[in-house]
């Protein structure tokens, strides 16, 4: 392979193809920087592909003379990762911009990058959608006049390099489109990096947004606004060289070298390496005018590669299981016939006896998780009408909404009750509580004789069946609020299950569990 | 997956790790119509009176004034010290739940003030206590779809 870089030269790159990107555009400066690494990576020209979405910069794949996919808006980075996987030889670049990576395909770039799959993502930043002519994209700046934002964008810009960080992307960089030979740099560092690498290219778009980065990417004021990232160096910056970044209370700040006694010992000292990304997001918030504007790579980490895991758990699995087949899976005997409209579903014989079979171990899961052993749990799945009949259900009393107030309390002065059901046989309007009663009567001067009791009753907020556990009743319980739930009761009527009785029912569990312990102890 | 969690042993927990309502308090000769207001306010079913010293001397529950208040021919500016329930059953943050249980299985009061030394820490209602135990069971209480009947017996349904 090192031989290869001996005779593949630029040249061989450039396709056939009219380059039709508006003069001036910073695209050029990056296919030529692209044309001039590709040959210095040693690798074959065959074995390159270039994907792009949509967009000026998603027209690269014409103008390289290597295998190219120009696909589908924001889908580069899925269409890559098919490539990739299924031919882990190949050198696979995307092309993207702000518009088709960070909007249309915001998603897919997220994925991609999470996998960490050997390919490489350029990502070309011109803040506005170019192609379309001028709307603004997801990384214009707030106020920005364009032809969707006539009277200023106020959507907050995105910072793609901490979406990358964010993304848990090993390689992270920067560079300027007015800079190529930094350009050229980074992607080879890049392409070299095993794993996903992501650079963010800063560039103009002479028609829609010349000024895009203008006043960090200027030559003249280049080496005072941007901030070269060296590994293993300090950060420094300045026509001088005398200016530089450092910690002051964990934030960041510009000095003076040379002032307040600073030395370049007191500068943070660059680490691309650092597997904490917390370092390199603090990378990213610097910006023009407070701060230069870093360039340069930001983060490069090694972790497993996507495809390599992958091949190495297919290859695994065939050991174990045998080479499958798709079609013998499509025709086998795993169905479910769903007949009398949907009413019942049944599963062929063939995926229980299927040997360690997912869904059987499955079933033994949710199986477990059903049918607890704990006796206080499993008692939880008792029916709620038993805890009504066995704890006090005579306190249960239902009357009309159109009985009076006084009725009510005569009511729960006899029987020491602690709420009763508004209704009738068939149906329930409210419940009453001695709450509701107290603070009606004796805050308020109503007329206790007259009034019914429909004024003054609470909605009902669940009515339960006596077929409920009692698991049931008390997440009612819980969600809602109060201290009662009605059941429907099986030969018609209704009945009260108060918090109490459910205590009760815990109480004498407790008491058994205990006993039970201590007997077989 | 069981054998991680103790679930057989909230009974044995301490009173004090239940999230206890806050009290509502008031001075020995407040009237009954401030008492309630005072429940009112702090929606909780009873109220605890204190003498000078802020000492507990008695609970007014909304069964009290049921019982003693409601239909009676005391007037709403009469103190709560006539109807309250004098010298009332309380518990310390030591208490276990299981203590706790037996308590409300026997005592008919649905709110029991909870003390270290003088000091009140707060009300233990059996609301509190019925949450405090669903969560120490999410698996079989907490997290339950709304009808008991939805829960599948296989993954696959069937």
């Amino acid at each position: 392979m090192e031989g290869l870089k001996e005779y593949l030269t630029r040249q061989d790159f450039v396709s056939s193809s009219e380059v039709r990107w508006c003069p001036g555009c910073g695209d050029y400066a990056v296919l030529n920087a692209v044309q001039n690494v590709l040959p210095r990576l040693g690798i074959p020209k065959e074995k390159y592909v270039f994907v792009s979405g949509i967009g000026c910069s998603s027209r690269f794949p014409y103008y390289l003379d290597t295998y190219g996919f120009h696909s589908i808006h924001g889908r580069a980075p899925t269409i890559a990762t098919g490539v990739k996987v299924a031919n882990p030889e190949l050198s696979v670049w995307v092309i993207t911009g702000d518009g088709d990576g960070l909007s249309i395909g915001g998603n897919h770039l997220i994925h991609a990058l999470r996998r960490n799959l050997d390919i490489n993502i350029i990502l070309l930043n011109n803040r506005i959608y170019g192609l379309t002519k001028g709307q603004y994209s997801p990384t214009s700046e707030k106020g920005k006049i364009t032809k969707t934002s006539p009277y200023g964008v106020i959507d907050e810009p995105i910072n793609p390099l901490r979406i990358a960080l964010a993304s848990e992307a090993t390689f992270v960089a920067r560079a300027v489109d007015t800079d190529p030979k930094h350009i050229a740099e980074v992607l080879e560092a890049g392409a070299e990096h095993k794993g996903t690498s992501f650079v963010e290219i800063l560039q103009s778009c002479v028609i829609f947004n010349k000024k895009a980065w203008a006043d960090i990417s200027d030559r003249a004021a280049r080496d005072d606004r941007l901030l070269y990232l060296e590994q293993g160096k300090p950060l420094i910056f300045g026509e001088k060289r005398n200016k530089g970044i450092m910690f002051r209370c964990a934030d960041p700040a510009v000095v003076t070298i040379g002032e307040q006694g600073i030395t370049k010992k007191d500068l943070l000292v660059h680490d691309m390496h650092r597997e904490d990304p917390v370092y390199a997001s603090i990378l990213t918030r610097l910006d023009y005018p407070d701060f230069p504007l870093p360039v340069g790579i930001f983060r490069s980490v090694k972790k497993p590669v996507y495809e390599t895991e992958l091949e190495g758990q297919i290859k695994e699995v065939t050991a174990l299981k045998g080479r499958r087949n798709l079609q013998a899976l499509l025709r086998g005997s795993e169905y479910w016939t769903v007949s009398g409209n949907g009413q019942s579903i049944k599963r062929s014989s063939g995926i229980s006896s299927l040997a360690n079979d997912e869904s059987q171990v499955m079933d033994e899961q949710a199986h477990l998780l059903l049918s607890s052993t704990d006796p206080l749990t499993a008692s939880l799945k008792t029916k709620v009408g038993k805890i009504f009949y066995d704890y006090d259900y005579k306190r249960t009393k239902i009357l009309s909404p159109r009985d009076s107030i006084g009725k009510a309390i005569a009511n729960f002065k006899a029987a020491h009750m602690e709420c009763i059901l508004v209704g009738d046989e068939k149906r329930l309007y409210g419940i009453l509580s001695e709450r509701d009663i107290i603070q009606n009567v004796v805050l308020t001067s109503i007329d206790r004789e007259r009034l019914p009791i429909s004024a003054i009753m609470r909605p009902i907020y669940e009515i339960m069946d006596e077929t409920n556990s009692i698991a049931d009743v008390i997440n009612i319980l819980s969600i809602s609020g109060h201290r009662h739930v009605p059941i429907r009761l099986k030969d018609g009527g209704f009945g009260l299950v108060t918090i109490r009785q459910i205590l009760r029912f815990i109480h004498d569990t407790v008491e058994q569990v205990e006993k039970k312990e201590a007997e077989t102890k | 997956m069981a054998p991680t969690r103790k679930k057989q042993t909230f009974w044995s927990e301490p009173i004090g790790k239940v999230d206890l309502q806050k009290a509502a308090v008031v001075p020995s000769g407040t009237t009954i119509v401030d008492a309630v207001k005072e429940m009112k306010y702090n929606q909780i079913g009873c109220v605890l009176v204190v003498d000078k010293n802020g000492k507990l001397i008695g609970i007014l529950s909304n069964g009290d004034l049921m019982h003693e208040f409601v239909g009676s021919t005391l007037p709403g500016d009469t103190p709560v010290d006539a109807i309250m329930t004098k010298e009332p059953f309380t518990g310390t943050p030591s208490l276990t739940v299981k203590e706790a249980l037996e308590i409300f299985h026997t005592e008919p009061f649905r709110h029991m003030p909870i003390l270290r030394g003088n000091q009140i820490q707060g009300i233990l209602s059996i609301r509190g206590l019925m949450t405090f135990i669903s969560e120490h069971l999410p698996l079989e209480v907490m997290n339950l779809p709304p009808d008991s009947s939805l829960i599948a017996a296989r993954t696959s349904g069937e």
